[in-house]
């Protein structure tokens, strides 16, 4: 037995109400003076003293009901059966951490199942830690259907591990979150000029996830590895949702072996070429691969070559509407020829596009094609407009960026807010403080049902012989 | 009872000479209007015939006017007036504050007491007032003056129910013997040891009239409260706690029971018994009254 709010217990002084008026409606029974009693009879028949003990339980009822109705409010806690399934979800490695050690201890003796926050919720003996990312809310979805009396769910709450659809929140589950500690880590090492390395340093908390990259001489490498190299928090390692080829590679890609491998930057070579190439349209992609160069850690090459040159280079640009030559280049970007067909849907299209079969998808999706249309006419400010710098820079290194995100999102510290972890309706009652209090109590459930069908027939009985007093 | 006439059953009316006054004039004036005159002939002030003159009528009688006009002698016939003592006795006792409707057994009485009075005087009757409690007898003496209706209506107004009948014996004053009289008596008839019925006989004698007027209110006759209460007397401070609803038929055949011994007592003793609800209104009551004594008259 327990009360949730105990607070209300106060409400049992209202147990005076009905016992003052039982008191003073006794003594004050309305007197009428009469000219003489000689035809009056004390009536102590049997009759009046039903009535009596009537009035005396309506009163027992009148009280029982005020308590109930205390009670009720109080919440009270019944005992509830033993056989009730209690888990206590995990998410991987956490339940090692001297944050919640003892927590979980706890709760293990109280008679908590421990489970993992992983999909099928293996016991937490059973099975071993994966290190990775968990769906947060397919799992949650999955606990609510499990049908579980109480749960309890401690998880890191990455944002990266909330995808797809929001899940509502199951009133059986409390939802704790381990704020992370704040990280500083580094994403990759770079080699690009003999003697420099340039480091992408990444910081994480909560909050924000913040990358800079760090210049240093060859030399002084071991120092920014003492200083950088921090294996993130229960060494949790990236792990792709789906299970192609090229993600299943990068999750192989630890963070703890990550930073220790200085990746060989070679440069990228881009050729500009073209029959009667318009001057501003070669303007504009020259300045754009210019400013990519200056801005990222590849070497970027271009040279413009005329369409019956040699022609060599990772890429092409061909800005001209014939075919360009195809030997010795990988990826060619080339204009759109100008066909009605064309024009009609041009200007659904982003100014760059893979190729062939899926020509509505973006470039960024589409990786396996190496040949991107330019569907416009490159001008000054379509080139603004579409961000044409952007959407190159995004085509050009895209290959030389995978990989890295999956380590980045493994590194990634921030947690999803509170209100924005599940949908709205039921609010999940998450502040960690009172959950120690409340999950004492997880072996009671709530008697509120049955008192206020309780109180409901007390009311009714009380009405009942109220009326049949009266008559 | 009309709402014109209850609303003047207020402290600030009854408790006033002239609201008295007021409220008997417009209980009597209610029914006066039509009213038939005496069927008996004498002198008096209203004229009613002449007739001729004959020896050995009384000279006194002979209006001379009439002779001067005709040179014959008759006699100016006016109705009889009947210049009967109209005696009102008032029970004083506490018992008569029982009220119901917000109006009390005395103050019914006051007012059924002043209406009567007012028809006396319009009669031309005597009539005085005796109030009778353990403490005393207020006594308007009987007279025939112009102040007396006002002097009466006074004394009905100061009038409070106090204490008991009165048990000290010094009613011999009331107990006057001479001439004609009518006695009006009003009462709840709620007696102690019969003295009530003791005294209402020795008012009784062969020459005079007595009239009970018995007040009772309508609940107190049936017992229709509803509900279990505390009766206190008025009298002796006594209570009893009664569950109205299951006494009510037990309690009504008391009360049937003793009012029908209390009207054949009285009738044995040729005293008219008239049982007055105060449900009913004064002019009612008034009505039914004067309808009984003139049949009772022929």
């Amino acid at each position: 037995m327990g009360l949730l709010n105990p607070i209300w217990l106060w409400g049992l002084t209202g147990l005076m109400i009905p016992v003052a008026i039982h008191l003073l409606s006794r003594k004050d029974m309305r007197i009428i003076h009469i000219g003489s009693l000689r035809h009056l009879v004390h009536s102590t028949t049997r009759q009046a003293i039903r009535i009596h003990l009537n009035a005396y339980g309506l009163l027992a009822l009148r009280c029982l009901i005020v308590a109930f109705l205390a009670l009720l409010l109080a919440g009270l806690l019944l005992p509830g059966s033993d056989n009730a399934r209690r888990w206590l979800v995990v998410e991987g490695g956490l339940e090692q951490t001297s944050q919640w050690k003892n927590f979980v201890d706890s709760l293990e003796a109280d008679g908590f199942e421990l489970r993992r926050l992983q999909p099928g919720f293996p016991r937490l003996n059973d099975s071993e830690a994966k290190t990775f990312v968990p769906d947060y809310w397919m799992l949650a979805g999955q606990l609510s259907r499990v049908q579980l009396d109480r749960c309890i769910v401690i998880s890191r709450d990455r944002a990266s591990g909330f995808a797809g659809m929001r899940a509502s929140a199951d009133s059986t589950v409390t939802w704790l979150t381990s704020s992370p500690d704040s990280s500083v880590f580094v994403l990759s090492l770079n080699r690009s000029l003999p003697d420099t390395i340039i480091a992408r340093v990444g910081r994480s908390d909560e909050m924000r996830t913040v990358y800079e990259s760090v210049k240093v001489p060859v030399s002084q490498e071991n120092s920014l590895m003492q200083k950088y190299t921090q294996v993130p928090a229960a060494g949790v390692s990236a792990q792709p949702a789906g299970g192609t080829q090229q993600n299943a590679s990068a999750s192989n890609n630890t963070i703890s072996s990550l930073p220790h491998t200085v990746q060989e930057l070679s440069a990228i070579r881009v050729a500009i070429s073209g029959t009667n190439v318009a001057l501003e349209e070669r303007r504009i992609v020259e300045a754009a691969i210019e400013a990519i160069s200056n801005d990222v850690i590849v070497p970027l090459q271009f040279v413009f070559v005329e369409p019956n040159g040699p022609l060599d280079g990772d890429w092409l640009i061909w800005l001209s509407a014939d075919e360009p030559p195809t030997n010795n280049i990988a990826s060619i970007i080339r204009k759109a020829p100008e066909s009605p067909e064309a024009n009609s849907i041009k200007s659904f299209r982003p100014l760059l596009y893979a190729s062939d079969e899926a020509p509505l998808l973006s470039a960024h999706q589409s990786k396996v094609s190496n040949t991107w249309w330019i569907t416009k006419p490159l001008t000054l400010s379509t080139a603004v407009r579409e961000q044409f710098t952007l959407q190159l820079a995004t085509v050009l290194l895209h290959e030389a960026n995978s990989g890295l995100g999956w380590a980045a999102s493994a590194y990634d510290q921030r947690v999803m807010s509170d209100e924005n972890r599940f949908s709205m309706g039921d609010q999940l009652p998450d502040d960690s403080k009172n959950s120690h209090e409340k999950t004492s109590d997880t072996t009671q459930r709530e008697g509120g049902g049955i008192l206020a069908v309780i109180v409901a027939l007390l009311f009714a009985c009380e009405r009942y012989i109220a009326n049949r007093q009266q008559l | 009872m009309k709402t014109q006439l209850s609303d003047l059953l207020k402290p600030e009316v009854l408790h006033t000479v002239t609201g008295l006054e007021l409220l008997a004039r417009i209980v009597v004036e209610g029914f006066m209007s039509g009213s038939n005159r005496s069927q008996s002939i004498g002198s008096g002030q209203e004229f009613s015939q002449y007739r001729s003159y004959e020896p050995g009528d009384d000279l006194r009688q002979l209006d001379w006017k009439m002779y001067a006009r005709s040179e014959r002698y008759y006699i100016k016939q006016a109705e009889i007036e009947t210049n009967i003592t109209v005696k009102f006795m008032l029970d004083g006792s506490r018992s008569m504050a029982y009220s119901e409707n917000n109006i009390s057994k005395l103050q019914y009485a006051k007012v059924i007491a002043a209406a009567l009075a007012y028809l006396a005087r319009k009669q031309s009757d005597t009539f005085g007032l005796y109030m009778v409690n353990d403490q005393g007898v207020t006594t308007i003496q009987p007279r025939f003056e112009q102040q007396q209706f006002m002097r009466f209506l006074h004394a009905l107004v100061e009038m409070e129910s106090a204490g008991t009948w009165n048990q000290a014996g010094d009613l011999e004053s009331l107990f006057d013997h001479h001439g004609k009289e009518l006695i009006i008596f009003f009462s709840d008839l709620y007696d102690d040891d019969d003295d009530l019925q003791k005294f209402v006989s020795r008012l009784k004698t062969p020459r005079n009239e007595v009239i009970v007027f018995h007040l009772m209110g309508g609940k107190e006759l049936a017992l229709s409260y509803n509900g279990a209460y505390t009766f206190e007397d008025l009298e002796n401070n006594q209570s009893v706690k009664v569950d109205t609803v299951q006494q009510q038929k037990d309690y009504a055949a008391r009360v049937q029971h003793w009012i029908r011994d209390t009207r054949m007592w009285m009738l044995e003793k040729q005293i008219h018994y008239y049982l007055v609800e105060m449900d009913a209104s004064f002019e009612q009551v008034l009505r039914d009254f004067l309808k009984v004594r003139k049949t009772l008259a022929r």
